[in-house]
């Protein structure tokens, strides 16, 4: 017990430390080397997103069921009066749907605004560019998840944002043309 | 029925009937010794001095004559007084036989003396007259001779007679006793025959009697002696037997006593440690009061920390909930940070010096996050710790209030061990006290035992000579039934 506040303290005054070491040692910008992801969590398993595919990160937002083509549609949110449809991660990466509403939401950047709701964010994660690998050819899963992040933790499946962008505008507009005809 | 009496009976009913033939035979004998003592008084008391006094007449009577004669020789006083005298006696002769006679013919016959004596003094009073009054003797010669002397003859002829007569009855009287004598002897004789007779057959009759029961008896005493000689024997083997299991139980009870030493020893020493023990629950009894007392403090102390850590985890709640808040604001911010971070790309070069500021938040929101789940889980651990220290406390409590109560019933249990412990004590103290009394009785026991041991072997040599004796008895009945029964011993 006598160690805790000593602990405690140390760590604090880290903190401190690395707080005013950003304001004192000058400005590096190492963006061609490196690449910001987001650690998530979807039906119990861990992947990474590429935060450049990623227009802003959403917690706890209010999500409005409303009935659409696409089966694995949640419902409608919005932010700063942005409306934009939500889908289910998990069910869209073909894992069972959660049991509960999922908290997290991601916006993904492109001039559509659309947002994918998963159950758990781990952090920020930044890695260098060359721990971003190919998944072998004839993985399964490979629709969404053609690259592999390779963190101090463990190997992530990095989800491809457009593609699944792309897979529901399919969807969207088979269905349209369907009644069209 | 004379079989079924007894030997002193049968032994005292022949005695009984020989003394009383024999004192039949006495008594008659004495009635014939007294008819004969009564013919032999009669000869010799009466007849005897009858014939006495008749020969004393005589005697008189010739002294009577003397004197007349002298007299007539010589005149002299000294011959009147001598006839006076001779003349008294033979009155009182006269009188003394008339007592004696009892029978008329001597009555008559003295009668006839008295009257003879008195012619024959009147006549010689006549010459005796004449002679005083003459001096020759020409006056008296004649009538002396004519008067004095027939008369004196007479008296002389009767007395003589008279003798006689006396004498005759003294022969009779003696003849009488002889023959008395003779008939005593007679019958005495034939009773001491009968007597003799009766107890041959008697004697006789109690020997074969006596014979057939003695020799009867002479045989149950052989069998007797012959079981008494077995008996001897088995009671000699049963005294060996015994005297080796009194042997064996002197050992027995000689180790019985050590043992009864060794446990009084050992009550004496519990006695001590019973003593010691219940000074020791005395001051245990203290002890546990006090240590009542302090489990009651305790259980106090107790109380107010488990109110403390109720305290404790109440404000970890708090803090709880504050870092709820703070974790939500770290998480804020971090998601601000990361969309400034995004934000910052799209701005591009311009948007670089703000990535860096973005992400510097971002970190910061990261380790603000980290400590914030470090100290969820220090809170957690806190709160982990304080209901584990609640319900060790609790439970401890609960402990304390179960270890108050026990103590209570320890201290009750503490007052029962010393009143048990006293108790202990007493009985200690009549255990040592009872087994000094049974090693005293143990070692009286010991000691009768080795008496009857000693005894044992004592009853093995009376047995033996028992035996010994038994024997002997048997060949003295053997010599007793040959005496008894020769022809049946032979």
């Amino acid at each position: 017990m006598t160690g805790q506040p000593a602990f405690v303290g140390a760590r604090a005054a880290e903190f401190r430390a690395a707080f005013d070491r950003t304001f004192a040692e000058p400005i590096r910008i190492e963006t061609a080397r490196t690449t910001d992801l987001l650690a998530i969590r979807v039906a119990g398993d861990r992947y990474a997103l590429a935060l450049a595919q990623v227009a802003k990160l959403l917690g706890g937002p209010r999500v409005t069921p409303v009935p659409g083509p696409v089966a694995e549609l949640v419902g409608i949110a919005s932010d700063r009066s942005v409306i934009f449809p939500v889908y289910d991660l998990g069910r869209l990466l073909g894992r069972e749907a959660s049991e509960g509403a999922p908290y997290w939401i991601v916006v993904a950047a492109g001039p559509v605004a659309m947002g994918f709701a998963f159950d758990g964010f781990d952090g920020h994660v930044r890695v260098r560019n060359d721990a971003i690998v190919a998944r072998p050819p004839g993985d399964a899963g490979r629709r969404f998840l053609r690259e592999v992040v390779e963190t101090p933790a463990a190997a992530l499946p990095l989800i491809d944002i457009p593609s699944v962008i792309e897979s529901i505008e399919a969807t969207v507009r088979g269905a349209a043309s369907g009644k069209e005809r | 029925m004379v079989g079924n009496w007894s030997f002193g009976r049968k032994l005292g009913t022949g005695f009984a009937l020989t003394v009383f033939m024999t004192v039949v035979m006495g008594v008659v004998a004495a009635y014939s010794l007294q008819d004969v003592s009564f013919h032999l008084d009669r000869a010799v008391v009466v007849e005897a001095p009858q014939i006495l006094d008749a020969e004393r007449l005589q005697t008189a009577t010739v002294r009577q004559a003397a004197a007349v004669r002298g007299y007539l020789l010589d005149p002299d006083v000294r011959y009147t007084q001598r006839l006076s005298d001779a003349r008294t006696n033979f009155a009182g002769l006269i009188a003394r036989f008339r007592g004696y006679v009892r029978t008329d013919e001597g009555r008559r016959q003295v009668e006839n003396l008295a009257r003879l004596e008195s012619d024959y003094r009147e006549a010689a009073n006549k010459v005796i007259a004449l002679r005083r009054n003459h001096t020759e003797a020409s006056p008296f010669a004649k009538p002396f001779d004519d008067e004095v002397l027939p008369k004196q003859q007479q008296l002389s002829e009767a007395i003589e007679a008279f003798v006689k007569r006396e004498q005759g009855q003294q022969v009779e009287a003696t003849k009488a006793a002889t023959g008395a004598a003779s008939s005593a002897i007679v019958l005495v004789a034939a009773i001491a025959a009968v007597v003799v007779v009766f107890a041959v057959i008697l004697a006789t009759f109690l020997t074969r009697l006596l014979s057939r029961q003695i020799g009867s008896a002479i045989s149950h005493v052989q069998s007797s002696s012959a079981e008494l000689q077995a008996a001897s024997n088995q009671q000699a083997g049963g005294a060996r037997e015994q005297a080796t299991a009194m042997s064996e139980i002197t050992t027995t009870i000689g180790e019985l006593l050590a043992t009864s030493r060794q446990i009084a020893e050992s009550a004496q020493r519990v006695a001590q440690i019973a003593e010691q023990t219940a000074g020791a629950a005395d001051n245990g009894d203290g002890t546990v009061t006090k240590a009542y007392e302090s489990i009651a403090a305790i259980q106090r102390q107790v109380e107010l920390l488990v109110g403390h850590m109720l305290d404790l985890g109440k404000k970890s709640q708090q803090i709880g909930v504050v870092l709820e808040i703070v974790s939500e604001l770290a998480e804020q911010t971090n998601i601000l940070a990361i969309n400034a971070t995004i934000e910052a790309a799209g701005a591009g070069e311009i948007g670089g010096r703000f990535a860096v500021v973005a992400d510097e938040i971002r970190k910061l929101a990261d380790r603000v996050a980290e400590s914030t789940k470090e100290i969820r889980r220090l809170i957690d651990d806190v709160r982990t710790a304080v209901n584990t220290t609640v319900m060790t406390t609790e439970t401890g409590s609960k402990a304390v209030e179960a270890g108050s109560k026990q103590f209570a019933e320890v201290t009750n249990a503490f007052k029962k061990i010393a009143g048990l412990v006293s108790t202990t004590t007493d009985a200690a103290r009549e255990i040592e006290l009872s087994t000094k009394q049974q090693a005293s009785a143990i070692e009286q026991v010991n000691t009768a035992v080795s008496n009857i041991a000693q005894a044992s072997k004592e009853t093995e040599s009376s047995s033996t000579q028992t035996q010994q004796t038994a024997s002997e008895l048997a060949g003295l009945s053997n010599a007793l039934l040959q005496l008894v029964r020769p022809q049946k011993a032979a």
